[in-house]
């Protein structure tokens, strides 16, 4: 088995919480994973950074215990995301009440029919937008880990160096097979296949964890059934994307 | 996760992101080698275990009688059969022929890692070259692990000018 291998959300989730040791472990496993899209996310709507700080760190604090945020999560309930995504939305919600003479000031559309319960603040898109970015980071750089400590094991390093110089290099400087052989006194097709070797660890890596990450009926399990939902789940990552 | 993968990330465009999303996307129109597509154990399994409905050994058994160093050759010899047979039904099915084609060489590299034997008809300096590039480009340390010990015993013994074990 790949070493390391990422657990679940949902494990992880259901590890944080538990009130023990291991549940406070599982806590700040839970906080470190997914800090930067929680705090993407309530930056944009907040805009103020020592707020977006305090917010993310109450919203890892509520967790766990009794009336937590995910106390009525489940993995057939939909997408983990989507969950994070509306806890944080009742979270900004929350706050905005607190602040409720605040808020009217920066959005005294919601003065009046419903209130802040029924609101549909102008900055959730644009927050959404952000947390979607960050997961999507997050996701990868998981991945991206795992590859990495296959490829040293492998002694892929010149693997791992050409993959690195065509996909995660400067955007406007993406160099041509050419030039990636020319660096390493090798001919196009010999970096290419190079780069190839690593593309298929860092497909099967991501496809793996994103097969922990969906919910397939058991009596579903067929292998071309599992691979349609994972595709699925890539493009449902890919769309909210903006170049 | 680490920082060094998070700070190149956060170099990336939104392009970039969705060019790294797509690579893992089976709708990537480019050729595949189906047999280094096989993600794992539990992959392989999943593919197997269609084909093996209504066998005495369901895939599971399969699967850690190849990777176990403790199975005998016969039993090993008895799955390389097996294995060849699920492979040609499996034709129209590339995924599935893949995973039937690895249980086949899984087979012969066993019995050649762990006991010394070979027990393909076909010389084992032939088998050779596929097993190398098996041990290190397959994404499964198990499954690449079986290879590299296959390749390493070779290396070990003594072959004749046809490429069969002097024993």
């Amino acid at each position: 088995m790949l070493e390391r291998f990422p657990e679940t959300s949902w494990t992880l989730l259901a590890r944080a919480r538990r009130h023990c040791d291991e549940g406070v472990r599982a806590r700040e496993d839970f906080a470190q994973r997914y800090y930067r899209p929680v705090r993407e996310f309530l930056l944009v709507l907040v805009q103020d950074t020592d707020q977006a700080d305090e917010l993310a760190q109450e919203f890892f604090t509520r967790v766990s215990g009794a009336g937590g945020i995910f106390e009525h999560a489940h993995p057939a309930k939909g997408a983990f995301r989507n969950y994070l995504k509306q806890a944080l939305r009742n979270l900004a919600a929350d706050y905005h009440r607190r602040n409720r003479q605040e808020a009217f000031q920066m959005h005294p559309d919601q003065a009046d029919g419903g209130g802040w319960d029924g609101m549909e603040l102008s900055g959730f898109s644009a927050a959404e937008a952000a947390f979607h970015q960050a997961w999507v980071k997050v996701t990868l750089a998981e991945a991206l880990t795992s590859v990495r400590a296959l490829c040293l094991k492998r002694k892929q390093e010149m693997h791992l160096d050409l993959f690195e110089a065509r996909y995660l290099g400067e955007a406007d400087l993406t160099p041509t097979w050419d030039e990636l052989g020319a660096r390493y006194g090798m001919d196009q097709k010999a970096a290419r296949e190079r780069a190839d070797t690593v593309v298929r660890h860092f497909r099967l890596v991501l496809r793996r964890m994103l097969r922990n990450e969906i919910e397939i009926p058991s009596g579903a399990r067929r292998p071309h059934v599992i691979e349609a939902a994972i595709d699925d789940e890539i493009r449902a990552l890919l769309s909210p994307l903006r170049d | 996760m680490s920082d060094l993968e998070i700070s190149r990330l956060d170099h990336c465009t939104g392009r970039q992101l969705k060019e790294l999303l797509e690579l893992a996307s089976t709708d990537e129109k480019t050729a595949r080698n189906w047999l280094l597509e096989i993600g794992g154990l539990e992959q392989m399994e999943d593919l197997l275990t269609e084909m093996c409905a209504g066998a005495p050994q369901s895939a599971g058994e399969l699967l850690r009688a190849v990777c176990s160093p403790d199975t005998p050759v016969e039993a090993l010899v008895s799955i390389k059969s097996i294995a060849k047979r699920l492979a040609v039904a499996a034709a129209g099915s590339p995924a599935q022929h893949a995973a039937a084609t690895l249980l086949y060489h899984l087979s012969i590299a066993s019995a050649l890692g762990c006991h010394a034997r070979n027990i393909s008809s076909r010389e084992v300096a032939a088998r050779l070259p596929l097993y190398r590039n098996l041990a290190s480009e397959l994404s499964d340390d198990v499954l690449a692990g079986i290879f590299e010990k296959a390749v390493s015993s070779a290396s070990s013994v003594d072959l004749d000018a046809g490429g069969r074990i002097v024993s």
